[in-house]
C-alpha cells in the first residue's frame, strides 16, 4: 500500500488545483445565490411567503450543501499539500539510501525506519477526504429535503402539526445540521493531523540523517587515527620488538 | 541546538495537536449529543404555532436559547481548535531550518574527509 502511495503521491499539484477550482465553483455558487436571494428579499412579505417558493426553495437548498462542496475543495487542498509531504519525505529517503549505498556493506549502517505516524500520514489524509465526502452527502439530501420543504408556502410549513411529515422535515434539517457543521470541522482537524504527521516525519527522518553523518565523520577520523597511530609507534619501536595494539 | 536533544518546539507540537483534537471533537461531541436531540424535541414535537406562544420560563423557551446560544459559542471553540492545530504545525515548520542547519554543519565536516579520500 505503501509503494501505490508513493505512486500516487507526486500528483500532488493535479489534487491541489482541484480543490481550488472546487472553492472557485462554489463561490461562483455563492454568487448566483445571493442574487436569488437579492431578488427574492426584494418581492413584499405576501408574494415572497406564497408565490416565490421556487426561488425560496433554491436559496435554502443552496445554503445548506454549497458549505460542505467548499470544505470538499479545502479538504483536497489540504490533502495535496499531505502528498507534497509525502513527496519530500519520499525524496529524502531515498536520497539517504543512495548515500548509503556508496559505503561498502560491512560498514553501511542501517537506514532509519520512518516512525509510526509517518506511515499513518496518508491513511489519516484519506480518512479526512471520507469525512468530507461523506458529509457532502449528507448536506445534498438535507438540501433536497429543503427543497421539497420550500415547495410549500410558508404558512403551510409553520403551521405543520405535531406528527406531520413537514414538520418531520423541518426537525430533521435542523438536527442533522446541528452535528454536521462540527464533522466538517472533524475532516479539517484530520487533514491538518495529516499535515502535522508529516511534517513530524520530515524533521525525524532530517534529524536521524544528521546524526549517521556525524556518526560517518567520526568513525572516519577515529579510523584514520587508528591507521596513523600504529605507524607512528612501529616507526618509533626499535627493530625487533612488537608492537601490540 | 544539540543532534541528540529534542529542540522544544517538537515537544509542544504533539500537545497543541491534542488540544486541537479535544476542541474539536468536544464540538462534534456537544452537536450530537447536546444540539440533535434538542432540536429534534423542540422541532420534531412542535408546530410553529405552540413554538411561538412558548411562555417565559417553558420548557420550549429554554430549547430555542439553547439552539441559539450554544453555536455561538461553538464555532469559535472549533476555530480556536483549528488555531491550535496550525500554531503546532507552525511549530514544525520552525525547527525545520535549525535542522538543515545542523545538516549543513555535519556536511561541512564530512566535506574535507570526503575530498581527502577522493585523493
Amino acid at each position: 500500500m505503501q509503494k501505490m502511495i508513493s505512486k500516487i503521491a507526486p500528483r500532488f499539484p493535479l489534487f491541489i488545483w482541484m480543490g481550488f477550482m472546487i472553492v472557485a465553483l462554489a463561490f461562483i455558487i455563492g454568487f448566483f445565490n445571493s442574487q436569488t436571494a437579492a431578488a427574492y428579499f426584494s418581492e413584499s412579505k405576501a408574494i415572497r411567503e406564497t408565490t416565490l417558493l421556487a426561488e425560496r426553495a433554491a436559496v435554502e437548498s443552496t445554503n445548506l450543501w454549497l458549505p460542505y462542496f467548499k470544505f470538499l475543495g479545502l479538504g483536497m487542498v489540504l490533502g495535496g499539500i499531505v502528498m507534497a509531504l509525502r513527496v519530500i519525505l519520499d525524496n529524502l529517503m531515498q536520497t539517504g539510501g543512495k548515500v548509503l549505498a556508496n559505503l561498502p556493506a560491512d560498514k553501511r549502517p542501517a537506514m532509519p525506519n520512518p516512525p509510526w505516524y509517518g506511515r499513518l500520514m496518508p491513511i489519516v489524509m484519506m480518512l479526512g477526504m471520507l469525512v468530507f465526502i461523506i458529509a457532502l452527502i449528507v448536506a445534498l439530501q438535507l438540501a433536497s429535503q429543503a427543497r421539497s420543504v420550500f415547495a410549500n408556502p410558508l404558512p403551510a410549513i409553520d403551521a405543520a402539526g405535531a406528527g406531520t411529515a413537514l414538520l418531520a422535515q423541518v426537525q430533521n434539517i435542523h438536527a442533522t445540521s446541528a452535528w454536521l457543521v462540527p464533522f466538517k470541522f472533524f475532516g479539517i482537524a484530520t487533514e491538518f493531523l495529516a499535515i502535522a504527521m508529516g511534517l513530524g516525519t520530515i524533521a525525524y527522518v532530517l534529524k536521524a540523517q544528521t546524526e549517521m553523518l556525524k556518526n560517518g565523520v567520526q568513525m572516519s577520523r577515529s579510523s584514520k587515527k587508528q591507521e596513523v597511530e600504529p605507524e607512528s609507534v612501529s616507526a618509533q619501536a626499535p627493530a625487533g620488538e612488537t608492537v601490540t595494539a | 541546538m544539540n543532534a541528540n536533544e529534542k529542540p522544544y518546539q517538537m515537544k509542544v507540537f504533539p500537545v497543541l495537536t491534542v488540544l486541537g483534537w479535544i476542541l474539536i471533537g468536544l464540538a462534534l461531541i456537544i452537536g450530537l449529543v447536546v444540539l440533535t436531540p434538542t432540536a429534534v424535541n423542540y422541532f420534531g414535537a412542535n408546530s410553529k404555532e405552540v413554538r411561538d406562544a412558548a411562555e417565559a420560563g417553558s420548557q420550549l423557551l429554554g430549547q430555542i436559547s439553547l439552539l441559539a446560544s450554544i453555536p455561538l459559542w461553538l464555532e469559535p471553540l472549533t476555530f480556536l481548535g483549528v488555531a491550535f492545530f496550525i500554531c503546532g504545525i507552525a511549530l514544525e515548520f520552525s525547527v525545520i531550518p535549525s535542522l538543515v542547519k545542523m545538516r549543513g554543519d555535519a556536511m561541512a565536516q564530512a566535506f574535507p574527509i570526503l575530498v581527502k579520500s577522493g585523493k
